[in-house]
This record gives C-alpha cells, sequence and structure tokens, in this order.
C-alpha cells in the first residue's frame, strides 16, 4: 500500500505544481499586458499632442508648409493608435459603454456630414453656421455618430478629412489646399474645427492612458484584480475580434467586395496599407508581450504552456499577417481594384481567419471561448 | 380529442381554484434541448447584440457574405451623386437612411416619442381595390409609403401625428391595467394635396430579423399544414396562408414574411425594404416609388446608378439576414418559466405560436437545412381582432388579419432596442398589454390570461421572457 502511495502524492504533487505554474503565468501574462496597454496609450498620445501641436501651428498661420506639417503628425500618430485597436472589443476603457472609442476612430465618414464636397460647395458642419453658430468640441462630441453611423464628426478621420480633402486622384491622396484655411469660405470655421477635434483626440486618449495607468483607482486594477480567465479572455477577445472580424472582414473584405474607395479605411490619407500593418503588429505585440520597453509573459508563453502544437499554428499566422500585410500595393484604393492586389489582400483576409479560429481554439484550452463576431464581452 | 383534452383542462384550471393554488397541475420538466431556439444554429448570447450573431455553425464563405452584408446593413445611403458611389441614391423618399436605422442591432423599432419624426414605425398607404397582382393599390399621388423624409428639392409627404387615448381595465382577480390606444392623424404636406377620402392606412413597426433564414428554410408543407382556414377542429382558431406576389420570378407563392406576410422571401422582402424604405432601386424594382403625380411637381432629383443596388450587395445583404442567428432561451428550467410554458400551452397560445418545427432542405445555406427550430409561430394570418385592425387588406389577408409573430428572441428586445413596445405599431408597452390586446381568434386566449390569477399571470410572462 505504501509502495503505491508515494508514487501517487508524487504524481498529484507534480500536477498541483504544475497547476500553480500555469496559475502563475496567467497572472504575469495579465500583468504585462496591463504594462503594455499603458505603454502604448502613452505612445498614442504623445503622438496626439505632437499632431495637435501641428494643428495649432497651421491654425495659426495657416500654409502649404504648415499643411503638410500637420499632415505628417497625423500619420504618425495613427502609428501607435493603431497598434492599440487590439484593445478593443470587451467592453475596457476604449469601448465600454461611455468608451471614446466612436469619438476616436469612428469610420467610414461621410464626408458632407464634415464639410464641403465635389459639388456640394455648402453642406457640411463647417459651413452650417445656422444650426452650429459655434464650432467646440462639445458640439462635435454632440452631432457624432447622431441619426446614423457615418455622420462622423470627430476622431482621427474627420481630421484627416481636414487635412487631405476628398480623394479624388488614382495615384495618390486627396489634395486640400491650405487655402482652404485662408481665403476658402468659413476658413476660420474650419481651423476651429480642426483644434477642437485635435483637442478632443488628446482629452480621449489622456483618460485612457488614466484608465490604465498602474497603481490608480481605474480600469487597470479590477482587470488585474480580476480572476486571471477572465482578463484573460478579454484579451484573447480583442485578439479575435480584430483578426477575425474587424480587420479581416470590416476592413478588408468589404474593401475588396465594394471596390469603393469610400470603404476603406484611411481612405483621404491614402494611409490605409499601413492600418492593415499596424494592426497586425497590434496583435503581434499582445502575443509576443511586448511592445517598447514592455517585455514580459504574452500570449505564446501561454500557448506554450498549454498546447506546444497549437501555439506554433498560432505563432505561424502571426508572422504570416504581418508579412502579408506588408505585401498589400500601395495605394489601397487601387489594390482592391486589379487582380494582384486583390489576391494579396485575400491572403491576408486568410491568414486571419485561420488566426481568429485558432485563437479561439486556443481560448477553449484555456476554459472559455473568445468570439469572432460582434457580440456582448 | 379536443374535447376531452378541453375538459381535462378545465378540470385542472377547477381543481386549481379549489386548492386555491397557483398551478395544481404537475409541472413537466424542460425538454431536452428546448433552450437551442435555433437548432446547431443557436447562439448563446443575451446582451445588446444577441440578434446580431452569424449561425453558430456557419461555413467559412458564408461568414464572409454574412460581414460583408452586415456593412451594408448597418451603413447609410447617401444622396446620389455622391463620391460615395457605391452607396448613393437615398431617396427621392425615404424613411432610414439605412437598414440599421430602423432595424437597430437587427431587433426591434419603436413608435417615436413626443416631438419625435418617426424612424421604427412607417406607414403602408393603398386605396381600395387591388393592384394587378393582387396586392395592394397604391395612392395615385402617395404612393405605397408614407415618405416622411426626403432628399433636398423634394417634400417630405407628410407624418403622422400620433396620440394614445389611456383605456383601463380591471382583471378579474381586481387587479387594474390600462392599454393606450393609438390615433393616428396622418399631416400631408400641402404641397401634394389632400389624399383621397378613402386613403387606407397601416402602421408597422421594424420586426427584428434574426433567425429568418431558418423561417424560409421550413418546408412550405409545415406552414400550410398548420392552417385551419374554416376551423374544422372547431378550437375557434383559423390560420390560414397568405398568397402573394413574388415580382422576380412572376409568380404567386406563400406569404411568409412582413406584418402581414406580405412577402415570399428574405430577397423578396429586403429588395422592397430597399426601395420602400431607403429609396434604393435594385433589378427587381428598377423603379423609385416616386409617382407620376410627384414627378409633376419636383423636377427629378440625382439618380444613383442604375439599379442603386447592385446584384451582388443585394445577395450580401440577403444573406447577412438569413445567416442571422437566433439566441438560445434562458432560465428554460426556471420552475416559474416551467409553470408559465404550461399555463402558455392551456391558454392555447401554442396553437398560433407554434413551439417547435423542422426545417427542410435549403442549399443556399447549408447551415439552415434540417434543424428542429422553436420559433413560436405558425406564419399564418389570424383575425385579431376590432381593436387590432388596420383595415387595409395585404393580398389575402384581410383588414383585420395579421401574421403570427415569432417569439423567440422577445425577452431579449429591452437589451437589445432598450424598450418594450410591442405589436405591429409598438402600442404595448410591454408584454403584458400586448397579450391583452390580443382579439378575434385570440380572444379566449387573452381571457385565460386574464382570468389567471397574478402570480399565474408572471408566470406566463417569466416564460414569454425566456423566449
Amino acid at each position: 500500500m505504501i509502495r503505491f502511495t508515494f508514487p501517487f502524492l508524487f504524481l498529484v504533487s507534480v500536477a498541483t505544481s504544475a497547476l500553480a505554474d500555469l496559475d502563475s503565468l496567467k497572472r504575469d501574462v495579465v500583468s504585462n499586458y496591463a504594462n503594455l496597454v499603458h505603454a502604448n496609450y502613452a505612445d498614442a498620445l504623445v503622438e496626439a499632442v505632437n499632431l495637435q501641436g501641428a494643428l495649432t501651428a497651421f491654425a495659426n498661420e495657416p500654409d502649404e508648409a504648415g499643411l503638410a506639417k500637420a499632415r505628417m503628425a497625423w500619420i504618425s500618430a495613427r502609428l501607435p493608435y493603431l497598434q492599440t485597436e487590439v484593445f478593443r472589443f470587451y467592453a475596457g476603457p476604449i469601448d465600454d459603454d461611455d468608451g471614446p472609442e466612436g469619438l476616436i476612430n469612428a469610420w467610414p465618414l461621410d464626408e458632407a456630414y464634415v464639410d464641403y464636397v465635389e459639388g456640394n460647395p455648402s453642406v457640411g458642419i463647417v459651413n452650417d453656421t445656422a444650426n452650429f453658430p459655434e464650432i467646440t468640441k462639445e458640439l462635435l462630441v454632440s452631432v457624432n455618430e447622431k441619426d446614423g453611423e457615418e455622420n462622423i464628426s470627430a476622431g482621427f478621420h474627420a481630421i484627416e478629412f481636414l487635412l487631405w480633402g476628398q480623394d479624388e486622384n488614382a495615384d495618390g491622396p486627396g489634395n486640400r489646399s491650405a487655402d482652404d484655411y485662408i481665403t476658402a469660405p468659413n476658413a476660420d470655421r474650419r481651423k476651429a474645427y480642426l483644434l477642437a477635434a485635435g483637442e478632443l483626440l488628446v482629452e480621449n486618449l489622456e483618460h485612457l492612458v488614466a484608465e490604465w495607468a498602474p497603481g490608480q483607482d481605474n480600469y487597470r486594477k479590477s482587470f488585474e484584480a480580476a480572476p486571471s480567465s477572465e482578463s484573460l479572455k478579454k484579451i484573447i477577445t480583442g485578439m479575435s475580434m480584430l483578426a477575425g472580424f474587424e480587420l479581416s472582414g470590416e476592413r478588408l473584405l468589404v474593401a475588396m467586395e465594394t471596390r469603393a474607395q469610400e470603404d476603406e479605411h484611411s481612405c483621404f490619407s491614402d494611409t490605409t496599407h499601413s492600418d492593415v500593418i499596424y494592426n497586425a503588429k497590434g496583435i503581434a505585440n499582445v502575443w509576443e508581450g511586448e511592445y517598447g520597453n514592455v517585455k514580459g509573459a504574452g500570449i505564446d508563453d501561454l500557448a506554450k504552456a498549454v498546447d506546444a502544437d497549437l501555439r506554433k499554428k498560432l505563432r505561424k499566422t502571426i508572422q504570416e499577417a504581418l508579412k502579408l500585410s506588408k505585401q498589400i500595393p500601395v495605394p489601397f484604393d487601387q489594390a482592391i481594384l486589379e487582380e494582384n492586389g486583390r489576391a494579396s489582400i485575400l491572403a491576408v483576409v486568410e491568414t486571419l481567419e485561420d488566426q481568429a479560429d485558432l485563437l479561439v481554439e486556443l481560448s477553449q484550452k484555456l476554459g472559455f471561448e473568445v468570439p469572432t463576431s460582434e457580440t456582448d464581452s | 380529442m379536443i374535447v376531452i383534452f378541453r375538459y381535462l383542462t378545465l378540470s385542472i384550471s377547477i381543481l386549481g381554484l379549489v386548492l386555491g393554488m397557483a398551478h395544481a397541475a404537475p409541472i413537466p420538466e424542460a425538454q431536452v434541448g428546448e433552450e437551442l431556439s435555433g437548432g446547431a444554429t443557436t447562439v448563446f448570447q443575451n446582451g445588446k447584440n444577441a440578434f446580431a450573431l452569424p449561425l453558430a455553425n456557419i461555413s467559412r464563405e458564408n461568414r464572409r457574405a454574412h460581414v460583408v452584408g452586415n456593412s451594408f446593413f448597418n451603413k447609410n445611403w447617401v444622396i446620389a451623386p455622391a463620391s460615395t458611389t457605391a452607396r448613393d441614391g437615398l431617396g427621392p423618399l425615404f424613411h432610414a437612411r439605412s437598414c440599421s436605422g430602423c432595424h437597430t442591432r437587427d431587433g426591434r423599432g419603436a413608435p417615436p416619442a413626443q416631438g419625435e419624426l418617426m424612424t421604427g414605425l412607417l406607414f403602408r398607404l393603398s386605396v381600395p381595390g387591388r393592384s394587378p397582382h393582387g396586392g395592394p393599390l397604391p395612392d395615385p399621388t402617395y404612393g405605397g409609403q408614407l415618405g416622411v423624409r426626403a432628399v433636398p428639392g423634394v417634400e417630405p409627404e407628410g407624418n403622422v401625428r400620433i396620440e394614445y387615448e389611456e383605456i383601463p381595465g380591471t382583471y378579474p382577480d381586481s387587479e387594474t391595467y390600462s392599454l393606450r390606444k393609438p390615433i393616428y392623424t396622418l399631416e400631408c404636406s400641402k404641397k401634394y394635396g389632400a389624399p383621397q377620402n378613402d386613403l387606407l392606412m397601416s402602421p408597422r413597426v421594424a420586426p427584428p430579423v434574426h433567425g429568418l433564414g431558418l423561417l424560409e428554410a421550413v418546408p412550405e408543407a409545415t406552414i400550410r399544414g398548420f392552417a385551419d382556414e374554416d376551423d374544422q377542429d372547431g378550437d375557434g382558431i383559423s390560420g390560414r396562408p397568405n398568397e402573394v406576389w413574388n415580382p422576380e420570378t412572376q409568380t404567386r407563392q406563400l406569404g411568409r414574411f412582413g406584418w402581414k406576410a406580405n412577402q415570399p422571401d428574405i430577397r423578396q422582402q429586403t429588395a422592397a425594404a430597399f426601395l420602400g424604405d431607403i429609396g434604393i432601386t435594385s433589378n427587381i424594382h428598377p423603379n423609385d416609388d416616386f409617382t407620376p403625380a410627384q414627378h409633376a411637381l419636383f423636377a427629378q432629383p440625382g439618380s444613383g446608378d442604375t439599379p442603386e443596388l447592385d446584384d451582388n450587395l443585394l445577395a450580401r445583404v440577403v444573406t447577412y439576414q438569413l445567416t442571422l442567428a437566433p439566441p438560445a432561451r434562458r432560465n428554460w428550467t426556471d420552475p416559474e418559466v416551467l409553470r408559465g410554458k404550461l399555463l402558455f400551452e392551456e391558454a392555447q397560445c401554442a396553437v398560433c405560436h407554434v413551439p417547435e418545427m423542422k426545417t427542410g432542405d435549403y442549399e443556399a445555406v447549408p447551415e439552415l437545412a434540417n434543424q428542429t427550430i422553436r420559433p413560436y409561430t405558425d406564419l399564418l394570418l389570424h383575425d385579431m381582432g376590432e381593436e387590432l385592425a388596420d383595415h387595409r387588406p395585404d393580398f389575402e389577408a384581410d383588414g383585420r388579419e395579421w401574421r403570427t409573430p415569432p417569439l423567440w428572441g422577445i425577452g431579449l428586445i429591452e437589451t437589445v432596442n432598450g424598450h418594450t413596445f410591442f405589436l405591429h405599431d409598438g402600442r404595448a408597452r410591454n408584454l403584458e398589454e400586448a397579450i391583452l390586446w390580443h382579439g378575434g381568434e385570440a380572444e379566449v386566449s387573452r381571457d385565460h390570461f386574464k382570468n389567471l390569477n397574478s402570480s399565474d399571470r408572471a408566470a406566463l410572462l417569466a416564460f414569454l421572457n425566456s423566449l
């Protein structure tokens, strides 16, 4: 009897300690993720402040050079922000009931809701002096997504449209003239719009940084205090939803299907290709547990611990998605029209779909199930 | 058989009364799988996106179509010409700019609040008589639907002023309730002139769109099998099918969808809604619902491409709706819910709100085929009494008849849409009022409900909320 008991006890203790290891790994993944999110939003904020500076400089002395600088600042501000989009889809600070996502990155945007368009010189909030005597942050908040999902008044894409204008060129982005801010009708209102939109963007990113700051009584605190499987479900949901729904579906498939520029994510600046790359990079960051100076346990480590084979497959899709997204021809609005471009976009879509399915599989191994369609997290 | 069944029901009720108990009959346990509203397609979500999910068993190919269709269901159509060429052609008259404008989160619309322009509710119009294909005869000026919005350069046709009259009532157990009866006053734009005296008007709330593919996959014979046109079984309930025109196949078909079952399938329903509600033409309906009288009043405003919605995108929006899953039930093993389920059956609610049926083959979306589903409808027309009558015939449906709406997901409307307005015009402010409005063939069931004690009434409502 005794002879049997010892090995039995030994096995139990091995199993127990393996479980304890996994538990502690899970907690590490969660807390490293919180660091990563904070660092990423902090970068996004720095860049947004920089953008706001460029917008202010341009509004104070509008000329073509200032407009070009503002555009560069917008493009730079996109890079860290796009990587944060993998923190969406689980009703965290970015998109809980009063989250600012719709004020930061809502799209596609009906240009005519914001400013004049070809053939309609007096439409949009900029030109509607009767209904909107003064353009303020509060106004932009109150009319954003009012009476329709494309009635977008605020965020990156409203600023993008104000900086570039409609993209009527096959081989390049929109080319709004600085005159729109100097001599054109409602030039001052356009400036006021630009500044209010920039300020609002900064404020909303400040809010996100604060919610993820360490040592505060904020979202992060409850995120880290929750049972680790709950927080892990959120982390992987962000990945599966971005891969399996938002990026592969809304941003790539829809544009491929309609072959229409209006379904292109950053259609005024022709930077959609970069959106795809940095979204994919955001997923890879969370997978590796690395962003900037943050380096720690990632989902990769967790996958290795629960299923080495599955981890290998997932890892491959994450690297592939990043590699393939860099191969989409530029500009995206032409890529969706021609055979090679479409094939290269479809390759990204397929990889992301595989990735999402594998993430679901991983989640099941971890004892829960993440969605790949809009759900209630 | 029926007589015996009724006798038994009656004795059980009497027994219940004698014993002074909520319900004396043994309550059967939950059936295996009864929570699966849509068989293998069922999704388990009970939050605000509960109606917005694709079938649980969806293939990758159909999922892609679903995603693209979803985008088109949600996004706004704009005035033509616009730089947004894939989505221009709104109007000239329209009710909303997108499908989701009314079917918010794929759920149910609501009547307008005081001072609000209607969105989740619309008004069908016609004059006495029938169109060449047996449908309603559009008004010569106003057409088939009231256009409450219009593109610049065109005037909206008008609006409907809605007032409600409170009608107090009392249950036999002396508990009180109040129903609100809508009074509609059509206020037409002066531009178009006064409508004909005999104009017929029918209010219709935007119904939820989940589970529609499964209803389309129910074999026609199954639905016709529910019919009892001359009430041969003597239960006072005489469901009958609508027979409607399919403009695409140019044939008469069984009507399945819409408040009066006036559409044969989701494809026709969708094309008709694009035209009537958003002013978007398709190959099925190549011309805007803009009457010659209206053309005479306004220079033709800009249109999009011809047609404005191409066949491919129409197909995607159709697939989207075909592949929206019904949500699983909640609390289906709860004793109160099980008691409510029994009461639902005893009150004969289940005669029209048929709990369970099987889908047949469905080639285009095989995920829908051969599923046991629990939609709580027979898809047939029933006389619902004078109080609910719109007095506007629609193909074979007369002015008192409405199609039994499916009840799956009904307990989630509040979560998804933030309101509990029910029935074709949203007059009922909750499920209890909806039951109390039932008349005509459903009068006996309504009275059965009224005669229940308050705990049993609550149990029946708890059952409905579990659907």
